[in-house]
């Protein structure tokens, strides 16, 4: 395949923990510990994990907002750690992010149309005269009425708040855009809506996403490749029916078993698993799943697994898999 | 097109605002609104009463001293015949500069200060901290005579001085305040969406955090008001602020002390008008820190 777009090679971000009165080095929140994915032009990758376990750090590591503890970004091939200046804005325009908080993410100050056109005045992408109109026909490609630019965003539902943040990060065309659960704090039927919206963008821009989310069933229309990640680290990783129907980490499994069935025949099977999940302040030695996980032997607990392909695509660190 | 169904419609067509949002909050408070009419009606006498009223706050008439409320003097008079009404009307001037001029160094130190330590963070974040910790150990009315005693003469004798010390005193509930706003609103998702889309400092603090931030600080600046009108009146109760034959209530209040049992209206009448004055500002503050962040409300 060609050249990836968005590459991250073994990114770790840690947040360190002071305590007391000289602010001490105590430890660290190892949010992302070693994660390596690609994103390919025109292709989404679901990520998919539970509260807390560091796909929205990772994901604002691959735009940027972060700089990772270790490891490196890549973009279209040019590394992002160092970019300045003329090159910063540069990348700033080719990879946007939307957010999950359809309330907190737009700035209540601002009119619609002033925030989808801010983009196009930093970038100086429209005349100062243009900004409106070039925002009144961002607002239409997203679903919203031209008139709604003179609009605050208290004066939007939770799904057409969404849809002025995506219009904000189209407005610079990017080629990337790292969704960062843009659809979990909505309805299930407005959901489908905004989902549908993002496929028709990609399809028609040719867009690249990092799509976000908690839950498999919301990953599952949109991805091409579905990668899930606990505590830190990536467990699986797979083109997506092979995710679905032939998952190999145990903990995929137990996701899966947790998504209902759309079928009232079928009967619920929630798999509830014991045990919290681990402070990441303090992983667990060997694999991180391996003190939650039902089918653990002796070396889970000691070793971490190696992130092996076991068929063309398919990626799994896990110890008892294949 | 994927058209909006029936439940993804927006709340309300009205278009408003957010300071138009603010004050429909505000009105729902009734407690608020008649803290507001208040402060109003205060600042329209400390305006115009002045000209309108004929009655010298200064000129002593020994012949009426200490006379009861009554129709020529509706709130007594004093030891030296001066006609009370008058002096308080008066003092709400003296007591609204006061407050004017202390809130106004508060926020331009505190405001300042705490915008650098939030926005920057790190050493500078530390230092700040430190210097206006060490600061808020001051015992307040101990500070604010110190620095009226350290601070150089000014035009007009002590009065000034008294702004500028209530002023250097109060500012570290302001400067907390910024630096814990710049903190949290650094991490809000709109700026992070803005610095995603390439903006640069000077963008993200003045076009998207300040004026976000402006209604805590309006809230602050009513409750630095209240703060500094009692304050005023405290250091001149005391002797330290006000000269004398100016009409600041605290100053009066001070003068009706010895004659409690006798003229009481001597000592009540500023003393009232004091209260009034704080609780009012205090009732706004309060009402519009709802107003200014409803989903903060007490439920």
């Amino acid at each position: 395949m060609s050249l990836p777009l968005l590459e991250m090679h073994d990114i770790a971000k840690w947040f360190p923990i002071t305590s007391g009165l000289l602010q001490l080095h105590t430890g660290d929140i190892r949010a992302v510990d070693g994660v390596s994915l690609t994103v390919h032009r025109g292709e989404t990758l679901g990520l998919v994990g539970e509260s807390g376990c560091g796909k929205s750090t990772l994901g604002r590591v691959a735009v940027k907002l972060m700089e990772p503890t270790r490891g490196h970004v890549r973009f279209d091939g040019q590394p992002v750690d160092r970019l300045k200046g003329m090159e910063l804005m540069a990348f700033r325009r080719r990879a946007q992010i939307v957010f999950q908080d359809p309330y907190g993410s737009l700035n209540r100050r601002m009119t619609a149309g002033a925030i989808v056109g801010e983009g196009l005045h930093i970038h100086r992408l429209a005349r100062r005269s243009q900004v409106r109109d070039r925002a009144a026909e961002l607002l239409q490609r997203v679903g919203l009425a031209d008139t709604d630019v003179a609009r605050y965003p208290h004066e939007f539902s939770g799904g057409q708040r969404q849809r002025i943040g995506i219009a904000r990060a189209l407005a610079v065309s990017p080629e990337l855009i790292v969704c960062d659960e843009p659809v979990s704090a909505l309805d299930v039927s407005i959901q489908a809506q905004i989902i549908e919206l993002l496929r028709d963008l990609q399809r028609e821009l040719n867009l690249s996403y990092l799509f976000i989310a908690h839950d498999l069933a919301v990953v599952r229309h949109i991805s091409h490749r579905v990668a899930v990640m606990y505590l830190g680290r990536l467990c699986e990783e797979a083109p997506r029916d092979v995710l679905y129907d032939e998952p190999l980490h145990p903990y995929t499994r137990v996701l899966l078993a947790a998504v209902p069935e759309p079928d009232p025949k079928v009967p619920l099977r929630p798999q509830a698993l014991p045990g919290e999940v681990p402070s990441p302040a303090n992983p667990p030695p060997g694999c991180r799943f391996s003190p939650r996980c039902p089918v653990a032997i002796d070396v889970c607990r000691r070793e971490q697994p190696q992130w092996r392909e076991l068929a063309p695509g398919h990626f799994v660190a896990c110890h008892v898999a294949g | 097109m994927a058209e909006a169904t029936l439940t993804d419609r927006a709340p309300a067509q009205i278009r408003r605002g957010y300071w138009r949002d603010v004050w429909l909050r505000l009105r729902r408070n009734r407690l608020a609104t008649a803290g507001l009419a208040y402060v109003i009606l205060l600042v329209l006498v400390a305006l115009f009463a002045p000209r309108v009223l004929h009655t010298d706050p200064i000129v002593q008439d020994l012949e009426a001293s200490k006379q009861p409320p009554s129709l020529q003097h509706p709130f007594g008079t004093d030891l030296y015949g001066r006609d009370i009404f008058a002096r308080v009307v008066h003092g709400t001037r003296i007591a609204l500069i006061v407050g004017s001029i202390a809130t106004l160094v508060a926020i331009a130190i505190g405001v300042t200060l705490g915008g650098i330590a939030g926005f920057f963070g790190g050493w500078i974040d530390h230092l700040t901290i430190f210097f206006y910790s060490v600061v808020a150990t001051f015992p307040g009315l101990l500070f604010i005579l110190a620095l009226t005693n350290a601070l150089p003469p000014a035009g007009e004798p002590r009065l000034s001085k008294v702004y500028l010390a209530i002023g250097l005193s109060s500012w570290v509930g302001m400067c907390r305040l910024t630096r814990n706003l710049f903190r949290s609103f650094r991490e809000q998702e709109y700026v992070l969406a803005a610095r995603a889309l390439g903006a640069g400092p000077l963008r993200i603090v003045f076009v998207h955090m300040v004026p976000n931030m402006m209604g805590f600080i309006v809230v602050a600046l009513a409750g630095g008001f209240a703060g500094a009108i009692a304050a005023e009146a405290g250091i001149s109760f005391l002797g330290f602020g006000v000269t004398p034959p100016n009409p600041s209530w605290g100053v009066m209040v001070s003068e009706g002390r010895s004659y409690l049992q006798s003229c009481w209206w001597m000592i009540v009448c500023p003393g009232v008008a004091t209260l009034l004055a704080v609780f009012s500002f205090n009732l706004l503050a309060d009402g519009l820190r709802d107003a200014v962040d409803p989903r903060h409300e007490t439920l």
